[in-house]
């Protein structure tokens, strides 16, 4: 089975509960992001970078507090499909130079050198990933 | 208390599993194989349990960067 990794914006629509929303190309986009993701999830192995984790926790924490945040967490990062990978030192050094080469934000170049290690492809709605070459998106 | 049954596995790889149990379970499984051990799992629908549980607004979501950062500073 192939392995995808998710980017925080895919999550971001995921937990998005789109009848609070009133723009129609943005409910559109939370539905088509649904949909992918269930397509995604059935036909891959998910990884998620600890810092799209960190990422995610942020946002939650300030939206909907630190119980809520917890649960949600739980149950994103205790799923058998998922598996969550953390940057070597040596990604961590790289990303600096690739970020200012591609200005591409730092934790994006993170992102991308997971993908590449494990020959995974990206899932994301972020369009910085398109200036990567070498890892496929979905 | 867990309960245990005793089953076979057929020629086909097929496992009978006790009806009373599969009364309110999904009809989707996953196993895991880890060591010495099969694990059958059933499979939950991941999506609904995380899907929707957050209202951002249109600006938020339109800005994913800003609502990082403003999580990150916890404002």
């Amino acid at each position: 089975m192939s392995e995808v990794v998710i980017d925080t914006n895919v999550l971001v629509y995921l937990i998005t509960d789109e009848r609070a929303l009133k723009n129609k190309d943005q409910i559109d986009l939370v539905q088509r992001a649904k949909r992918k993701f269930k397509e995604v999830l059935r036909e891959n192995n998910i990884i998620l970078s600890s810092v799209t984790l960190v990422e995610l926790a942020n946002i939650l924490n300030y939206k909907v507090g630190v119980d809520e945040s917890r649960k949600l967490l739980e149950k994103i990062i205790f799923n058998e499909k998922l598996r969550i990978e953390t940057p070597k030192p040596d990604e961590l050094i790289e990303a600096l130079t690739i970020s200012n080469e591609k200005n591409v934000k730092y934790t994006d170049c993170l992102i991308y050198l997971i993908a590449k290690r494990l020959g995974a492809k990206i899932f994301s709605y972020d369009t910085d990933f398109e200036k990567f070459t070498d890892v496929e998106m979905v | 208390m867990a309960n245990v049954v005793y089953s076979k596995i057929d020629k086909f790889g097929r496992i009978i599993i006790p009806a009373s149990w599969r009364k309110h379970m999904s009809k989707r499984v996953v196993l895991i194989r880890h060591l010495n051990e099969i694990i059958l799992k059933e499979e939950k629908d991941y999506l609904s349990e995380i899907s929707g549980k957050v209202k951002f607004t249109d600006n938020e979501l339109r800005n994913i960067e800003t609502l990082k950062a403003k999580g990150a500073l916890n404002e």
